[in-house]
């Protein structure tokens, strides 16, 4: 049997969960025991006071309505905050993007070489990357890196191929040449 | 309809089904406000944030599990980082700066009933204001909110054992207090 004044007996005792056996023992120890006679009569008190303590003052009547009031309200204003940030969001990347890029942005030559010369671009990058790997590390890493960028130019979109290619066209020599030869089949 | 329907409603953004979980769960979450923070003012600020907390992040809550003990937790969540930022001691003298009792004690039908009621209130919040926040908690939700065990542990992110000593020692620390204080008194 657990010694009387451990925690774990208290608790139990409190709980209800000793057997009769030790439920006889226990009342046979509040007897003899004056301390423990103190100690769990204040705890028998404790508990009557806490289960009939009373409820506390009601909510006024019109708290749910100005609950969900204020809920909506934080919602709405969510949304609002969100789109502004969004609208600042895309000027600054604009602006950025503007500002980094230059005239291959927003010149329709400089954006039609990018579109249709995007792929000839990564596909010259790849066959000189794949030519000097060949050269350094032999054919096994060439093939492999090889298979995977050529997958992954089929699979990528032509949006971001387009982005990537106004980023190379700013820096190349080659690309204000394809623009010109663009400009020159437009006219 | 159902709870669950009502949560799912809700959940997609149906006004009358929020309205329904905000008229179904003010009073526990009150009850728990009330019993942690002392104060009516103050657990009426602190039920409507913690039901408005609940509302925008219903979209996390699980279907399958109940819903009482997570709303009870956002609430003990408010009214833990509510007593971080004051002083732990309220003086419940006349409850509250608007004399809300005295009126009460003043205009009701039984006034002296009235007195009784706020006296034993004042007692029980004493006896919890020497409880730590997770000691209050867990002897509220126990008493009040009729939580068993698991579901106190669903609330708490304590395990069964942690609560039951917890229990233990708060009722040990609120019948030495109550002790003392008859002892005063006499």
């Amino acid at each position: 049997m657990l010694d009387m004044h451990s925690d774990t007996w208290w608790e139990r005792a409190l709980e209800g969960t000793l057997s009769p056996a030790e439920a006889r023992s226990w009342q046979a120890h509040l007897a003899s025991c004056a301390d423990c006679r103190v100690q769990w009569a204040a705890l028998e008190q404790l508990d009557a006071v806490l289960r009939d303590a009373p409820f506390p003052p009601l909510l006024p009547v019109n708290f749910t309505v100005r609950t969900v009031a204020k809920f909506q309200r934080r919602r709405r204003m969510r949304l609002v905050w969100g789109m502004l940030g969004t609208i600042v969001f895309v000027a600054v990347a604009f602006g950025l993007m503007y500002l980094f890029l230059g005239p291959v942005f927003f010149r329709i030559d400089g954006v039609m070489t990018a579109v249709l010369a995007g792929r000839t671009l990564w596909l010259q990058s790849l066959n000189r990357l794949l030519l000097s790997l060949f050269n350094a590390r032999g054919v096994f890493v060439s093939l492999l890196l090889g298979t995977v960028l050529l997958l992954s130019l089929l699979l990528t979109p032509n949006s971001v191929v387009a982005t990537l290619a106004f980023v190379w066209l700013t820096r190349d020599k080659w690309g204000r040449e394809q623009s010109r030869r663009v400009t020159r089949a437009m006219v | 309809m159902e709870e669950l329907e009502f949560i799912r409603s809700a959940q997609q953004g149906d006004q009358a089904a929020v309205t329904w979980l905000v008229e179904t769960y003010q009073r526990p979450v009150h009850l728990l406000c009330y019993r942690m923070l002392g104060d009516q003012g103050e657990a009426e600020d602190a039920t409507q944030e913690a039901l408005i907390k609940a509302l925008n992040h219903l979209d996390r809550f699980e279907l399958g599990r109940p819903f009482r003990p997570w709303v009870l937790r956002i609430a003990a969540n408010e009214c833990t980082d509510r007593l971080r930022r004051r002083k732990p001691i309220i003086s419940l003298d006349g409850m509250g700066e608007d004399g809300a009792w005295e009126w009460q004690a003043g205009h009701s039908p039984n006034p002296e009933r009235q007195l009784i009621v706020s006296e034993r209130l004042t007692q029980v919040q004493q006896l919890l204001e020497c409880l730590n926040p997770q000691d209050r908690l867990v002897v509220t939700l126990f008493y009040w909110e009729d939580f068993s065990y698991d579901e106190i542990a669903q609330a708490t992110d304590l395990s069964v054992a942690a609560i039951k000593s917890r229990l233990f020692r708060a009722r040990r620390a609120m019948a030495s207090h109550m002790t003392i204080e008859e002892a005063i008194d006499a």
